[in-house]
């Protein structure tokens, strides 16, 4: 393949990268439309540039396949949707440093793209990097308020330590392989006998990633981010990269390491149980919404891990579908969350209370948002659960699937109770939600699309499952 | 060999007490002399397996301006030590932790097909990996280094927007304003006499 058509597919990070440059540098009243124009452009390009095959370019360290677009997609249909909710907030990045905030977010965008395509170890590391290091100023840039500072330090902290896991494991990789290129690694790993070395350097890539995703026992810092950091980095940080965390876990465990499968499915069962666990029974004794937000994100994770641990096409594919919905599910969440801070803090489940007398329609909102994260029927997020307990149950693992249900059944009280407040509580005080028109208009929308593909599921299903079928057996 | 095996486990010895130094003494300053110490003998580790260039690498970015930096900070902020809250259960847990990691790394470095004797063949005399590099750096990885770049890009990005601080009060030099300035925006011809202050 010529230069030039390289060039070509490699297209959307070219645009985001030179973008995120000019954001930088461009006046302050620009850094917003200018941002919008950058993700837009990047769409654009995605979609203009689709191959028909799957392309290896950059002498085969970045792959480019249409089936995943749909996910570097979403990637930028939420970031935009995320920095739109966030222009209302008191400190909006538009009253903080606006150039710098857009900025690292399309840099965020960067990375996620890199990892998306990563055949090579390298890429994929600096990829998670760059979203790692723009991930850490967004969350500090509130510098008055003291606990911002002290969560994205315990960020940053915990994500070096999770990155030194990650390398170390590859390192262990390449020492007895000798290769880095995650097709290669696969095809190694078939024919190379078992050995300890390659277990110790996968549990060691398996922790890393954890701690990334924050899936119990590596979830400690998560709660205390949701928490401490400022509404909108939250909001950031709780959508878009769990994408890209999936394309991770996918590109690593599904692609380089499917022939260690027996044993990783295992661990990742372990851990999807644990978060299950922890982040169901723990969110019910939540009365911060975002800690709440924080232990469901812990519980939702768990539910990622259990679909990869059946270890089938089937359970990635569960996978990709779950990530895609609970990440609307996460946006639209903290959009609604964000609305109603426009004004006054209201960070309280109590909060909640009476909130259909005062304002209905953003009530039926909340509902359809709550519903589809507890799985409740004629929302995305009950397609989503089943297919997932589908492909457990398909892979022989009922007990896990049944384990699974029961805690999600414990999970749905902290969800519904939110409902209960809404439409059976008196106030305690008015709810004030921003009157932005076009941000109720976006949230709304965001939900709605909820109740869409619970109705016309088919074609996102074939998506997620086209986009699964990139990472069965590397190349 | 055997002059090279014995320098093996010299530089291996040392390695390993100044990295345990370097997390266990009080004194941040000699931990971050350890630190360097630790840098240095994992440089000459590198020189025996015949990485020269990454090996003076090593010495010249990490110690000569990482690590020099670490001490400059770690000497400006104060000097006292600082009180670690020790938790009992904390330490246990801990010890538990590290207990299982040693166990595990030892089973797997143990493991017959990880041996340290197998390292590579020397490589012939006119091998110059500094040249192996560079024919490399820019062809094969050229997307790894373009993204590198990015990283760090991102990473000065946000350092500045962490510690630039711009506040309305301050007052600051500003060459374009300072020059623009005419006679009849500071001047003010006046008679002589004195008038009330305006």
């Amino acid at each position: 393949m010529s230069v030039a058509q390289e060039m070509i597919l490699m297209l959307p990070e070219i645009v985001l990268v030179v973008g995120a440059c000019f954001v930088l540098l461009c006046p302050r009243f620009l850094a917003w439309p200018l941002t919008m124009l950058v993700l837009a452009g990047t769409v654009g390009a995605i979609v203009a540039t689709a191959p028909e095959d799957p392309a290896l370019l950059m002498t085969g360290m970045f792959e480019r396949s249409s089936e995943i677009d749909f996910l570097r997609i979403l990637i930028c249909v939420l970031t935009v949707l995320i920095l739109r909710y966030a222009r209302g907030h008191p400190v909006s990045p538009d009253r903080l440093q606006s150039n710098e905030f857009y900025t690292l977010a399309v840099f965020g965008c960067v990375g996620m793209f890199l990892i998306s395509g990563a055949e090579h170890l390298i890429t994929l590391y600096l990829g998670l990097e760059i979203l790692a290091l723009s991930l850490y100023p967004m969350i500090a840039m509130v510098r008055d308020d003291g606990r911002a500072g002290e969560v994205a330090l315990k960020y940053f902290v915990l994500g070096a330590l999770a990155s030194g896991f990650l390398l170390y494991g590859m390192s262990l990789m390449y020492a007895v392989t000798g290769t880095l290129h995650i097709g290669e690694l696969a095809s190694q790993l078939e024919q190379l006998e078992m050995n300890r070395v390659l277990l110790l350097g996968m549990v060691f890539m398996l922790a890393g990633l954890a701690f990334k995703l924050g899936a119990t026992p590596f979830h400690m810092w998560l709660p205390d981010v949701y928490d401490g950091a400022s509404l909108p980095a939250v909001t950031y940080l709780s959508a878009a990269p769990k994408i890209a965390g999936l394309l991770l876990l996918l590109r690593l465990f599904s692609d380089g390491l499917m022939a260690l499968a027996v044993d990783w499915t295992t661990l990742m069962m372990v851990l999807a149980v644990l978060s299950l666990l922890l982040g169901n029974l723990v969110a019910i004794a939540q009365t911060r919404i975002r800690r709440m937000l924080a232990y469901s994100a812990i519980a939702h994770t768990g539910f990622v891990f259990l679909a990869l641990g059946a270890g089938t096409p089937h359970g990635m594919s569960s996978a990709v579908f779950y990530t895609f919905v609970y990440a609307l599910m996460a946006a639209g969440s903290f959009g609604m969350l964000l609305l109603l801070n426009s004004r006054v803090a209201a960070e309280d489940i109590q909060d909640f209370k009476g909130l259909n007398h005062s304002h209905p329609w953003l009530a039926i909102m909340v509902l359809i948002l709550m519903f589809s994260m507890a799985g409740v029927p004629l929302t995305a997020g009950f397609y989503a659960k089943l297919y997932v307990l589908q492909a457990v149950v398909d892979a022989g693992l009922w007990p896990l699937a049944v384990v699974a249900v029961l805690l999600t059944v414990v999970g749905a009280y902290y969800y519904l109770r939110i409902v209960w407040y809404m439409y059976f509580e008196e106030a305690d005080r008015p709810a004030e939600p921003g009157e932005d028109s076009a941000h109720v208009f976006l949230v709304s929308a965001n939900a709605l699309v909820l109740v869409l593909i619970f109705a016309v599921p088919q074609p996102w299903l074939e998506m997620s499952r086209d986009a699964a079928r990139v990472f069965v057996g590397g190349q | 060999m055997a002059f090279q095996t014995l320098l093996f486990y010299l530089f291996g010895t040392v390695l390993l007490a100044a990295a345990a130094a370097a997390v266990t003494l009080r004194n941040m300053v000699h931990a971050a002399l350890s630190l360097i110490l630790s840098f240095f003998t994992a440089a000459m580790l590198w020189m025996l397996l015949e990485a020269e260039f990454l090996s003076i690498l090593l010495v010249l970015v990490y110690i000569g301006a990482v690590l020099v930096l670490f001490l400059f900070v770690v000497m400006m902020v104060e000097r006292h030590t600082p009180t670690i809250h020790r938790r009992r259960n904390y330490r246990i847990v801990a010890s538990a932790v590290a207990a299982v990691m040693v166990a595990e790394l030892g089973m797997a470095l143990l493991a017959p097909d990880f041996s340290p004797t197998a390292q590579p063949l020397p490589a012939p005399l006119e091998y110059s990996n500094t040249k192996a590099l560079g024919s490399v750096l820019y062809t094969d990885y050229a997307l790894a280094f373009e993204a590198a770049a990015v990283a760090l890009l991102v990473a000065i990005v946000g350092a500045i927007a962490l510690t630039l601080r711009v506040r309305p009060d301050h007052h600051r030099q500003n060459p374009a304003r300072q020059s623009r300035v005419r006679k009849q925006d500071r001047l003010r011809l006046t008679d002589g006499r004195s008038e009330p202050p305006c």
